[in-house]
């Protein structure tokens, strides 16, 4: 088929828009998703209709609105052949919602009260995770060919397109570390160690190669680190913390943990110095412990104090392990936030070479 | 540039100081909730024929602090299996009810499951979360004895946060197989 230069530019203009709406959905899924985490832990509710699985679905049909548009342009030769492992991974990945859907409430009917790591909510993840790296790796790819200078879009855009990576991914790292597998019927829980060592090794990667991809998708710009670092802190605290009223008093010394963000930020900003990037990775790694409060007391509860982690009781015994537990996790975690900073410096030098190569084409 | 890469780091310092030892003491000496969870039973006859039924209720409540959560459990220890013989007729907690089996590992010793043990004899557990001072959550049940003599019905409450000794409910008198403080209730139940 022949297309002229306006079918392309207007075929690519489709194609993005579909890559921003699976992003946007995937992001409220997994919103849904932190706050159905939250509901179940303070509410225990029994039944498949819950508010938050009506926003995560409500997200999954977004998703798919956003695939359909990336889908009827797939046929264009250029764009199936540039984009084609993102476009891959979001056709497998809302394959994969898709059938999670009816799937949790089948499980639901047949087993009632589901634990986090059940057969359906790990498809759920999985296409969640597919889905908003394909989207990623599409708007990362083509959007410089949509936005030029604007800094503010461009911010926009970072969140849009790492927010629902980094909250899929996470979702999929506390399954298999929080103790909330555990039903009348099957036992899912991980190994208390396990799980520990689980979120000690995982956790600091995650959270340092995200922050670094902000950072190096932007051409080592100020800014984006702090964005993508602060709407992931708010969005956790919305739905993990504001939930349960015991927390509030909490969220000042939760929203604290942007200033190291904001801090490392600015010294990559001050400094384009090999030495500085190792240091932020490692600041980043340090940050599993408060970035993933009040979950995280739940899996270094097992170990250390071992006490009911009611709701009111969370904040009390994750400022009672701080002491005992930071110590012993501090150096696997700054390790760990190095490893991340490793591989995303890789996986962005491979997406850069594959969008210079596109251009020149 | 180098001033300003200095204050950065000290920034660093400051907030790994402060959240490691100045704000954990600030957050820690808050204080914990102390509810103080209770009951009222009423078991409709002492002595009954075999085949008959009688019925217990237990109005529980709460007072002093909310409770996260708090259980009414009623067990027991003449069953080896609850079966047919005992019927939840009346209930308004929120949560659904839990039936522990003979066998099942079950909480020990007020620790809410982080100690357990193996359950001796069925026992039924209603539970809401979370329960205001001044709630009032029931449950009725209908049992049918399925042997003659003196068939007992243990009942108590625990509260979690489970704080002080007035977390649970009775405070003294007979213990069961989870080493906790229960009221029992005996029948006759005769030929």
């Amino acid at each position: 088929m022949n297309y002229s230069q306006n079918d392309y530019a207007k075929n690519y203009r489709t194609f993005f828009l579909g890559n921003i709406l699976v992003s946007i959905g995937i992001l409220i899924v997994t919103t849904g998703g932190s706050w159905d985490i939250s509901n179940h832990l303070l509410n225990r509710p029994e039944t498949f209709f819950a508010p938050p699985h009506f926003v995560l679905y409500s997200g999954v049909m977004v998703a798919l609105s956003g695939a359909t548009l990336v889908m009827l342009k797939r046929s264009v030769e250029q764009i199936k052949s540039e984009n084609r492992i993102s476009i891959n991974l979001v056709q497998i990945g809302i394959a994969l919602l898709l059938g999670a859907g009816p799937f949790d409430f089948l499980w639901h009917s047949s087993f009632g009260l589901d634990g986090l790591l059940s057969p359906p909510h790990l498809v759920l993840i999985c296409g969640m995770t597919f889905s908003s790296i394909g989207s990623f790796l599409s708007i990362t790819k083509n959007s410089t060919l949509f936005v030029r200078n604007s800094y503010l879009v461009k911010n926009v855009l970072t969140v849009l397109s790492i927010i629902p990576v980094w909250l899929s991914v996470t979702g999929l790292f506390f399954s298999f570390s929080l103790p909330f597998s555990q039903t009348d019927y099957f036992d899912f829980n991980p190994n208390p160690v396990f799980g520990a060592v689980f979120a000690t090794v995982t956790f600091p990667f995650l959270i340092s190669m995200m922050l670094y991809l902000a950072y190096l998708v932007n051409d080592r710009k100020f800014g984006f680190i702090s964005t993508t670092g602060a709407t992931l802190i708010i969005i956790n605290m919305m739905t993990s913390i504001i939930p349960n009223p015991w927390l509030h008093l909490t969220i000042p010394f939760y929203l604290f943990t942007i200033v190291p963000i904001v801090l490392c930020d600015l010294m990559l900003k001050l400094s384009k110095n090999k030495m500085c990037s190792y240091f932020a990775s490692g600041i980043f790694g340090m940050l599993g412990y408060f970035i993933y409060y009040p979950l995280i007391t739940h899996i270094y509860n097992k170990i250390d104090t071992n006490q009911i982690v009611s709701a009111s009781m969370t904040s009390k015994i994750y400022f009672e392990m701080v002491l005992s537990v930071y110590p012993l996790i501090v150096i696997p975690c700054i390790v760990m936030g190095l490893v991340g900073g490793w591989v995303c410096h890789r996986i962005t030098r491979s997406i850069k070479r594959q969008e210079t190569s596109s251009q020149l084409s | 540039m180098k001033i300003a890469l200095i204050l950065t780091l000290t920034g660093l310092a400051c907030y790994f100081g402060l959240v490691l030892f100045v704000i954990p003491q600030e957050y820690y000496d808050v204080q914990t909730l102390d509810p103080q969870p209770s009951f009222t039973a009423k078991v409709s006859s002492n002595h009954i024929h075999l085949g008959d039924s009688f019925d217990v209720v237990i109005d529980s409540s709460n007072s002093n602090d909310a409770a996260d959560i708090q259980i009414v459990s009623i067990s027991f220890p003449n069953m080896t299996q609850t079966g047919n013989h005992v019927e939840i007729v009346g209930y308004d907690f929120t949560q659904s009810p839990r039936y522990i089996k003979t066998g099942e590992k079950i909480g020990y010793d007020y620790s809410g499951g982080t100690k357990s043990v193996l359950a001796q004899y069925p026992s039924i557990e209603a539970y809401s979360r979370p329960v205001n001072p001044g709630a009032h959550h029931s449950i009725e049940l209908k049992v049918t004895p399925d042997a003659v003599g003196n068939f007992t019905v243990f009942a108590k409450t625990v509260a979690i946060p489970h704080t002080s000794d007035h977390s649970h409910y009775p405070y003294s008198g007979v213990k069961d197989h989870q080493n906790e403080y229960v009221e029992s209730f005996s029948v006759v139940v005769s030929q």
